[in-house]
């Protein structure tokens, strides 16, 4: 992201100076940390509530019993028969789909370890950490509360109006990226076995 | 039928939260408060970030920086049928998730949260992640160091995902 901000900053003055606006800038910036303040200040508290509501699903098992619903499909998917693999691997994706983003990473995190423990490492990403990357990069969220509460906080008339069609794109793109590296993984083991 | 399932989702996911805990004589007030103080201390971490991508997207934007680029790319996005509106965001979604955030509350604001570009943008901005800062973070803690494949099938998902965005709000939120 580094990267991003310094290209918007040099491209933004040499802009301004071409457009002889030079003396524009501090406007900009004072109304853009205006904007900021009144936007954090919102989400905070939005994330906050959310945060709180999604703690007592934490609390009374939710979490536990979709990841229990979810390892006989995942242990389908992914090809280690680690079960301490698996189960943290169940627990990062529940945790995705309920939108708990503190409780996903660690849990993720350790899933990745896990997976390189189990081959002798060549530098190449196994199939297993491709597959388990794309859960984690397609998101298939049951309640997406973030979007919800941007969309309410922009004075939408029915917020929660994209709930079942992010949870379909979110499924059929999470179907669609795993068959792609499935084509892709198969398509690279016949070339090297040749 | 679909907008009355989506709107009842979150209603029905609040009362049986209460509803369990009661069942389960669990302390919902703690479970929230704990989970509250979780919610601001990770918005507090990242304030700066925030900041940041407000003030430099303001600058790109008011120069006529950001005028200038997308009309470079709209012959793309023309040939895609991908709205120009959400261009911008569609380019940060992948790095950034508070700069996600950010441009998506100015597409909302900008064209209304229940226009075909909100409705886009709330789409996708909840059915992708912030794929290259995820693959980079999770390949860290292990010996990998080519992680090309998974980055070229991520970012390959995330266009197929905007392609079926694309495809849900026409079908389902903008027929009726």
């Amino acid at each position: 992201m580094g990267y991003v901000i310094s290209f918007f900053w040099i491209w933004g003055i040499l802009f301004l100076a071409i457009n002889h606006n030079l003396g524009q800038l501090t406007n900009i910036i004072t109304t853009a940390t205006a904007n900021c303040a009144s936007f954090v200040l919102k989400l905070l508290f939005l994330t906050a509530f959310f945060s709180g509501m999604i703690k007592i699903a934490e609390e009374i098992g939710l979490t536990r019993l979709l990841s229990k619903l979810l390892s006989p499909i995942l242990a389908k998917i992914f090809k280690t028969k680690n079960q301490k693999t698996l189960q943290k691997i169940s627990v990062n994706i529940s945790a995705n789909m309920l939108g708990i983003g503190n409780a996903a990473t660690p849990s993720g995190l350790a899933a990745m370890e896990e997976l390189d423990k189990e081959v002798k490492s060549d530098g190449y990403p196994t199939p297993d950490m491709c597959r388990f990357i794309l859960f984690n990069t397609c998101s298939v969220q049951l309640i997406p509360t973030t979007v919800i509460g941007l969309r309410a906080m922009a004075g939408s008339r029915s917020p929660s109006a994209v709930v079942i069609p992010v949870l379909i794109t979110g499924f059929l793109g999470l179907l669609c990226a795993l068959s792609l590296c499935k084509l892709v993984l198969s398509y690279q083991k016949r070339r090297t076995s040749l | 039928m679909i907008s009355a399932l989506s709107n009842g989702m979150l209603p029905l996911f609040f009362l049986s939260l209460f509803v369990i805990s009661f069942l389960k004589k669990r302390d919902s007030l703690s479970a929230f408060t704990k989970g509250a103080k979780e919610g601001f201390s990770a918005i507090v971490k990242i304030t700066p970030n925030i900041l940041a991508i407000m003030v430099s997207i303001a600058v790109f934007r008011e120069s006529g920086a950001l005028t200038f680029f997308l009309k470079l790319i709209s012959p793309l996005f023309q040939f895609l049928k991908i709205p120009e509106g959400i261009g911008e965001l569609i380019l940060v979604r992948p790095i950034s998730g508070s700069g996600a955030m950010v441009l998506l509350t100015d597409i909302l604001e900008k064209f209304g949260a229940d226009s075909y570009e909100g409705l886009l943008a709330s789409v996708i901005c909840a059915s992708t992640e912030t794929t290259i800062y995820t693959i980079t973070v999770y390949f860290a803690v292990t010996r990998v160091k080519k992680t090309k494949l998974p980055l070229l099938l991520g970012l390959c998902a995330d266009m197929i995902v905007i392609f079926l965005a694309m495809l849900t709000v026409n079908l389902f939120l903008c027929s009726a």
